[in-house]
């Protein structure tokens, strides 16, 4: 967990959701830093609520919402999205797909891209490097998906 | 009036699949459509191009799909070159969302999954 030093012009939060996948604990920022992570975190925040708000709104998709035939998004999808979405510092995109799966997608100018499509029994990933390298692998547990961050991160 | 087409897809032949505006399909950022526009139970349906224009392609899936937001399309040599099958199966006479007549060449599945970086 991120450790800050109090200010008294600064207001300072403990950043608890920005430390999983970096792992940079245990130090201490000048109050520059800490504003301008202070701003980041609360830009996160916003957009983890935008995201469950999309993730809801998937309840709402009939059967044929692509116009290809595509089924409603099941509930459990629907829920285990929104759980797993606690999992990341930083949010992803969010799509449904059409084949009953909710999908993540983290990518950064480099080109590195990874993305998680969440099943009702399972989580898919599948992951590119900045030089074009991919792997696909399945998660069996919610946990696992740090590890996967992490190598997101630090590819 | 549905052309007369070629069971056998062409390596040239493009191959078009509508995206819709709603739900979000489109990742803005980067100006494209999420991977997750191309991943369905039965495999990607997709229209052949049919001997067709591609302004024609476009106006019969305008006429097809309420709210387009925009309309991917690629070789069926690309396909193949990923391993995908492509089978032709042309659909009964279709109607539009509105009930109207169209045609619509649609050849599914080709499976597998097109990912955005693939």
């Amino acid at each position: 967990m991120i450790q800050s030093y109090a200010s008294s012009n600064v207001n300072t939060i403990h950043l608890p959701l920005l430390t999983s996948s970096y792992g940079k604990t245990n130090k201490f920022f000048d109050t520059s830093t800490i504003y301008s992570m202070n701003l980041i975190y609360e830009k996160e925040v916003f957009k983890k609520t935008k995201n469950i708000e999309k993730i809801n709104n998937f309840c709402e998709l009939s059967d044929n919402w692509n116009g290809y035939n595509a089924k409603k998004i099941s509930s459990v999808v629907i829920e285990k999205a929104i759980t797993l979405l606690d999992s990341f510092d930083f949010q992803p995109k969010v799509f449904p797909t059409g084949r009953n799966t909710i999908q993540f997608e983290l990518e950064d100018q480099s080109g590195k891209y990874i993305e998680f499509e969440i099943t009702e029994n399972e989580v898919e990933v599948f992951f590119v490097d900045a030089i074009g390298n991919s792997k696909e692998w399945s998660l069996s547990h919610i946990s696992e998906v740090a590890k996967a961050l992490s190598l997101y991160y630090e590819a | 009036m549905k052309p007369n087409i070629s069971s056998v897809v062409d390596n040239n032949e493009n191959l078009f699949r509508a995206i819709k505006i709603l739900p979000q399909l489109w990742d803005d950022e980067f100006n494209r459509p999420s991977s997750a526009a191309f991943k369905d139970s039965k495999g990607l349906s997709v229209d052949r191009n049919a001997e067709r224009s591609f302004d024609e392609v476009i106006t019969c899936l305008k006429k097809h799909f309420s709210n387009l937001k925009g309309v991917a399309y690629f070789t069926a040599s690309s396909c193949k070159n990923i391993g995908l099958i492509i089978l032709y199966c042309p659909t009964p006479d279709e109607t539009d969302e509105q009930g109207n007549p169209s045609y619509v060449t649609q050849t599914q599945p080709i499976v597998s999954v097109i990912h955005s970086k693939g």
